[in-house]
């Protein structure tokens, strides 16, 4: 199965590079154009939720995106820092709470990623990563 | 609508301010990431530290934005609340309204598709 890796040291400015890659892999699947900045989207917010997680924790690793092609072209952005039972989860608070609440901007970011990924991924988790390190958001299209 | 603030041109976002009515409008142009977002941020900031209570956000030129722009615009609604005053986002595009709706925020935004004419 082709397997894209791609790591990049925890800055914002990287994220645009990292969800470019992610859209380059998608259309070589091939997924189809309209799903494309769906794709673009849904690795950006993980890569940005990756790194608002390791700038909350101060946590310097590379945070990893991997790209596979198989039977569904998956994506899976992995982060280095603490998890709690909170971060692995897939659904954000309501909106309403979100304009109430007053939480740091990494937070509210993390928040608003995750709404945003709920709707835009059918098939999403978000699991413990590998040897209970961080955590990983994955992502699924169907080829 | 007349522009009489400044016009910001950084970092792949375009800021500029003017006035409609007793609104102040910002326009923005570009992407909005978590890259973009501090400049953004800090524009709007400034702004209501100057008084600004009734602005709208033009997001008509936007390309792309992702949960660190929507995170702005969530922290210029609440600092706006707290003073009484009020956030219009002006917005006719496809994509961006996806994003307001798939994250339920369109139920907390007044998003209107072009500038209210009565200011």
């Amino acid at each position: 199965m082709p397997v894209v890796r791609f790591g990049f040291t925890p800055a914002p400015v990287h994220v645009r590079t990292a969800r470019l890659v992610a859209a380059s892999v998608a259309q070589r699947a091939p997924l189809p154009n309209e799903l494309l900045s769906e794709v673009r989207q849904a690795a950006g917010e993980a890569c940005s939720r990756a790194v608002a997680r390791h700038r909350r924790f101060g946590v310097r690793e590379l945070v990893r995106m991997e790209l596979t092609i198989g039977a569904s072209f998956v994506a899976e952005v992995a982060d280095f820092a603490p998890v709690t039972r909170n971060t692995l989860r897939t659904s954000a608070v309501e909106a309403e709470e979100l304009t109430g609440k007053t939480t740091d901007e990494d937070t509210l970011t993390e928040e608003v990623a995750l709404a945003l990924l709920g709707g835009l991924v059918t098939d999403l988790q978000v699991i413990e990563g590998r040897d209970g390190v961080g955590s990983v958001v994955r992502m699924a299209w169907p080829l | 609508m007349t522009t009489y603030g400044r016009v910001v041109a950084a970092m792949d976002l375009i800021l500029s301010t003017a006035t409609a009515g007793e609104l102040t409008v910002v326009s923005v142009t570009g992407e909005i990431d978590m890259y973009t977002a501090p400049q953004l941020r800090g524009y709007l900031t400034e702004l209501l530290a100057e008084g600004v209570t009734r602005l709208a956000i033009d997001v008509n030129g936007v390309d792309f934005c992702d949960s660190t722009g929507l995170g702005v615009f969530i922290g210029t609604l609440r600092r706006l609340r707290e003073v009484g005053g009020s956030l219009i986002i002006v917005c006719a595009r496809e994509q961006m309204l996806k994003i307001f709706q798939l994250t339920g925020l369109q139920k907390v935004f007044d998003i209107r598709p072009q500038l209210p004419t009565d200011g």
